[in-house]
């Protein structure tokens, strides 16, 4: 076991090194740069003339080397990645570890609830919906999760903030905490103003996540009822509960295991759809941030680090298939 | 003799086609006014002196809380801590009269504070957090409800002026006697190290781009006393730099707290200089109403009333009303749908779509926020890109149509086949929109509808236009096609430029894709968002491009360089080329001359007349084709009172400024509990986040 996980970790190595050249080639490949958007900044908000705005858009240039080849400017940012603070970012003008401190903790909060909360519901859903196939429950769970997986997340999150701001008028929108509360030290109080704020997020994803989990759950439960061993359980004189529980669920369950090495990522990209729309401070929010203005630096970074997150849940997949399943063996 | 006589009546009648085709074309038309609705705000027109004067006051008044912080002897006596003569508003402008203390202002902004250095060009992460915190020599943003003869920038930290009788000299007298928010003397000595050590040393970029030229090539500043001081221009009567001592070019810094981190006097690099008060840095002097005491990054910047701020009402109370500002750390779009939800207090509305949706949940009594729209000063314009000697795309077909565009015919054409009506539509149905033939924005202080030459719809107008320009569907699939000698005689293809950030960008550049093809044009949308959208703009790589004006369309005397090509790159759609020349038209040259005339005018009615000018020139001649104007809506909360009415959300300023907040009040029984430091005031300068209040 050890042995596998410095194999898989030492194999990241290079994965890694090439994510961030391609993901730094690509941020750049698209016209415009940050200084672009200093410039913009000075002629909407601070109504400066069109020279002025340009002049101080190639002054920034100058001071920041983005004027420089794109291979030094990469391997300027490699530096500050290997020394571990990831360079700074134009737009938070903070050390972008900082942010990262910042953003990442309450963003895997959110999506780990998520995902937990998807996987446990939707895997308990796709036994009641196969074990009950063709019954109104059947039917009842599998439109939902039909209007879960067909209905695009921001679509789901744009009607939902709709109908509080605009119809119901709730106070609790846009951040993680109320102003108030965002100044009181942790209490029940504090977690619950918390709760108010990303009921709606948690809301959007876990019914997408459901969705996918109980039509997978629900699909592999059926296919594992009809075989043989399930059958022989049952001639043994197994209750058809038992049967289900204690045989077909874990053996139905192997193919989530193996999708949790994705679903990180689908999480992460239905965190940053939802979070966009509601306004959270997430790492979902800085990367589409960053990518619109340029602050490249942070959007290389994010998504070296959403890499990494996709790497581990590979990792961890693995580890979660070899102890289901005996048959697998990890590094033999 | 037959054929003879056979050609002359085939030249006959071409020559009959022809003029038939030119009599069709496009034939200037009377403008429809706009239409009138309830929900826009009337401004009450007022002279300057009916606004503000300068005055000793018998007896002064500030907050409770500030009474007894003073009788703690944590704070000098007001009247101490006011100049000889504070700025006193007149009661008669205020539209709910004299306020009373107490409450916040919360807003939510996209921006993030990069730091405290606003002089050598760090942003507060705007929003009007750095409205708030510059005071400036003059003052525009409340100019949207001062008369049109009496129109020029409000008095602030300079309370008054006289020219030289030769006009090359300018007297400023300063507030006298004015403190910065630690109490420090607010003189001459800050006017004169902005603009020796900021705007004159090259090596410092103020936030907005002040530079010498921004006041006049060759123009100089002197220290006259500790409160007078007097600039020499080259130029006589160059009145319109009063506009630009106003936010964001002439805003003084304080010079005790700077003047030691300036390379001049200490070891720093100018990069240190610039970075020497990072946005944890708290309590910078400022001579705003209200200073930073926190800052939470990525999530708030809490402000309080600064208690040595200059100004009163008519009682002698020392504004502003409000104890507190808060700025949420968020996102723009999140700005309107907090203040609609009554979380956030205030939101500049500007996305049209959300107009019907946004004033029905206002009209709701139980609605946390109303909305106050302001004159029609959002608008968009089908801008041509000019230039055929080099900036741009120089490929075979963008020269091609870049010629087209600065043949009036073409350009004819082209305002012709624009329905305006339907495109105004396309962004809100209702009395929002107006029809917009270009030029200065109808309705505004230099706008002359004699002098606006408006070509109606009409596609058989905009056909016949195209026909002259010589462009004909010569393989008959519908879209017209250059001459044969011009780019291979292809179908005319043309590149419109637009904003994919804007569902209003998007849906008017969708319009004119749809009317260019009514007309035999192929339109191809070239939607870009943010960054990637100023590049291609600043770079000229578009033939047409779908943008939202600015103040040179609203006001003429702000970023007047923008209505016509008067420098290398003043203009969004037509830039100096790679010989550094700009290659202007001949009713170009009209235009910029009218502006240089405009920029030198010292009389209020040579400029209207000369504006006037302007606008026929430029609506003639399609310089740019008008597509619609619209008011924005300011969303603000219900419980606050002296919001003045029609107060647009952008015209010399943003409404931050316009609605001037110092004298915003909340009536006491409607007060809110939302003040996060209650009582406190704050501390020393460079004190930590929240650490160093006065209490």
């Amino acid at each position: 076991m050890l042995r596998y996980l410095a194999y898989r970790i030492l194999a990241a190595i290079p994965v890694l090194f090439v994510m961030t050249l391609i993901t730094f080639a690509i941020i750049h490949s698209t016209p415009g740069d940050y200084a672009d958007y200093v410039a913009q900044q000075l002629r909407v908000q601070g109504h400066a003339t069109n020279e002025a705005a340009l002049a101080a858009a190639q002054q920034f240039r100058i001071d920041h080397g983005l004027n420089d080849p794109l291979i030094i400017q990469y391997f300027r940012w490699m530096k500050d990645v290997l020394t571990g603070n990831f360079g700074t970012s134009y737009f938070f003008n903070r050390p972008i570890s900082e942010v990262l401190a910042q953003r990442l903790p309450p963003s895997l909060g959110l999506v780990i609830t998520v995902h937990v909360l998807g996987t446990i519901i939707g895997v308990s859903l796709g036994i009641i919906a196969a074990a009950r196939q063709y019954s109104w429950i059947d039917t009842l769970i599998s439109f939902v999760g039909f209007l879960g997986i067909t209905t695009p997340k921001f679509l789901f999150a744009l009607v939902l903030i709709y109908i509080l701001a605009f119809k119901v008028g709730v106070q609790e929108l846009g951040s993680f905490y109320s102003s108030y509360w965002s100044y009181q030290p942790m209490s029940f109080g504090k977690l619950w103003n918390l709760i108010l704020h990303v009921w709606p997020i948690i809301l959007v994803g876990v019914l997408n996540g459901i969705s996918y989990n109980m039509r997978m759950m629900r699909g592999n439960l059926l296919d594992t009822l009809n075989a043989q061993y399930v059958e022989t359980a049952r001639a043994k004189g197994l209750s058809y509960g038992a049967t289900v529980l204690k045989h077909a669920v874990p053996n139905a369950l192997h193919p989530l295991a193996a999708y949790q090495s994705a679903v990180m990522r689908y999480m992460i990209e239905g965190e940053i759809e939802t979070s966009v729309i509601f306004g959270i401070p997430t790492i979902g929010v800085a990367i589409v941030l960053s990518m619109g203005i340029g602050d490249v630096l942070v959007t290389a970074t994010l998504m070296l680090i959403l890499g990494l997150v996709q790497i581990v849940g590979g990792i961890v997949s693995d580890l979660l298939l070899a102890w289901l399943d005996p048959r697998v063996r990890l590094g033999e | 003799m037959k054929t003879i006589t056979g050609l002359m009546a085939a030249m006959l009648a071409l020559g009959v086609s022809a003029s038939t085709a030119l009599a069709d074309g496009a034939t200037a038309a009377q403008l429809p006014d706009p239409p009138k609705f309830d929900a826009q705000g009337k401004v009450t027109f007022v002279g300057v002196g009916d606004i503000l004067t300068y005055a000793a006051l018998p007896a002064y008044n500030e907050p409770e809380f500030v009474k007894a912080l003073e009788k703690a002897g944590k704070l000098p006596a007001l009247k101490d801590r006011l100049p000889k003569e504070p700025m006193v508003y007149k009661t008669g402008n205020m539209k709910d009269g004299i306020g009373v203390y107490g409450d916040v202002m919360r807003h939510v902004i996209g921006g993030r504070p990069e730091g405290w250095n606003y002089w050598a060009g760090q942003s507060q992460g705007w929003g009007g957090i750095d409205i708030g915190l510059s005071e400036c020599l003059t003052r525009t943003g409340p100019l949207f409800q001062v008369k049109a003869e009496e129109l020029q920038p409000l008095p602030n930290l300079a309370k008054g002026w006289d020219w030289s009788a030769d006009g090359h000299q300018l007297t400023m007298h300063l507030i006298e006697g004015a403190k910065w928010s630690d109490g420090e003397p607010f003189s001459a000595d800050d006017v004169m190290f902005y603009w020796e050590k900021n705007v004159l040393d090259t090596n410092v970029h103020p936030l907005n781009g002040a530079n010498p030229g921004t006041f006049g090539e060759g123009t100089t500043l002197e220290k006259v006393d500790a409160n007078t001081v007097k600039w020499t221009f080259k130029n006589a009567f160059p009145t319109q730099v009063l506009y630009a001592m106003a936010y964001g070019t002439f805003c003084p810094g304080p010079a005790h707290i700077l003047a030691p981190q300036h390379p001049a006097n200490s070891k720093n690099t100018y990069d240190q200089f610039k970075n020497a008060f990072p946005p944890s840095y708290m309590d910078m002097p400022t001579m705003g109403a209200w200073v930073v005491v926190d800052h939470k990054p990525d999530n708030i910047v809490v402000l309080r009333r600064n208690p040595y701020y200059w100004k009163v009402d008519e009682k002698g109370n020392q504004l502003p009303y409000l104890n507190e500002m808060q700025y949420r750390l968020s996102t723009w779009a999140d700005r309107d749908v907090q203040a609609v939800a009554g979380t956030g207090d205030f939101s500049n509305l500007e996305q049209a779509e959300n107009y019907v949706e946004s004033l029905k949940k206002s009209a709701d009594p139980a609605a946390p926020a109303r909305l106050e729209f302001g004159q029609r000063t959002i608008g968009y314009a089908l801008e041509f890109n000019y230039s055929a000697n080099g900036w741009g795309d120089t490929d075979d077909r963008s020269v091609a149509v870049h010629n087209l565009n600065r043949d009036l015919h073409f350009r004819k054409a082209v305002t012709s086949m624009l329905d305006r009506q339907r495109l105004g539509e396309s962004l809100v149905k209702g009395p929002f929109t107006a029809i917009y033939p270009g030029g200065i924005y109808p309705g505004t202080s230099f706008y002359d509808k004699a002098s606006t030459v408006y070509y109606p719809y009409s596609v058989d107008a905009a056909k016949a236009e195209l026909a002259a320009a010589g462009l004909k569907d010569s393989d008959g699939d519908g879209v017209v096609n250059f001459p044969k000698d011009v780019n291979g005689g292809k179908n005319v293809e043309i590149t419109v430029l637009g904003n994919a950030d804007y569902q209003s960008d998007k849906s008017l550049v969708e319009g004119v894709i749809a009317m260019g093809e009514k007309a035999g044009l192929k339109v191809i949308p070239k939607l870009l968002s943010g960054k990637d959208h100023d590049a291609a703009r600043d770079a000229g790589k578009f033939d047409w491009q779908v943008l939202r004006q600015g103040s040179e369309v609203i006001t003429a005397v702000q970023d007047t360089g923008h209505l016509a090509p008067i420098g290398p790159n003043t203009t969004y759609f037509h830039q100096a080329g790679t010989d550094g020349k700009v290659d202007v038209m001949d009713f170009e040259q009209k235009l910029v001359d009218t502006v240089n005339k405009f920029i030198g005018a010292k009389d209020a009615k040579d400029r209207i007349e000369l504006m006037k000018e302007y606008q026929k020139i430029a609506t003639e001649n399609v310089y740019t084709a008008g597509l619609t104007v619209y008011p924005g809506a300011l969303i603000i909360n219900k419980r606050f009172a002296n919001v003045a009415p029609g107060a647009p959300i952008f015209m010399y300023n943003w409404a931050e400024d316009n609605i001037i907040r110092e004298r915003v009040f909340v009536p006491a029984d409607k007060q809110s509990k939302n003040e996060l430091f209650p009582d406190t005031l704050p501390g020393k300068p460079g004190s930590a986040p929240g650490e160093g209040l006065l209490k």
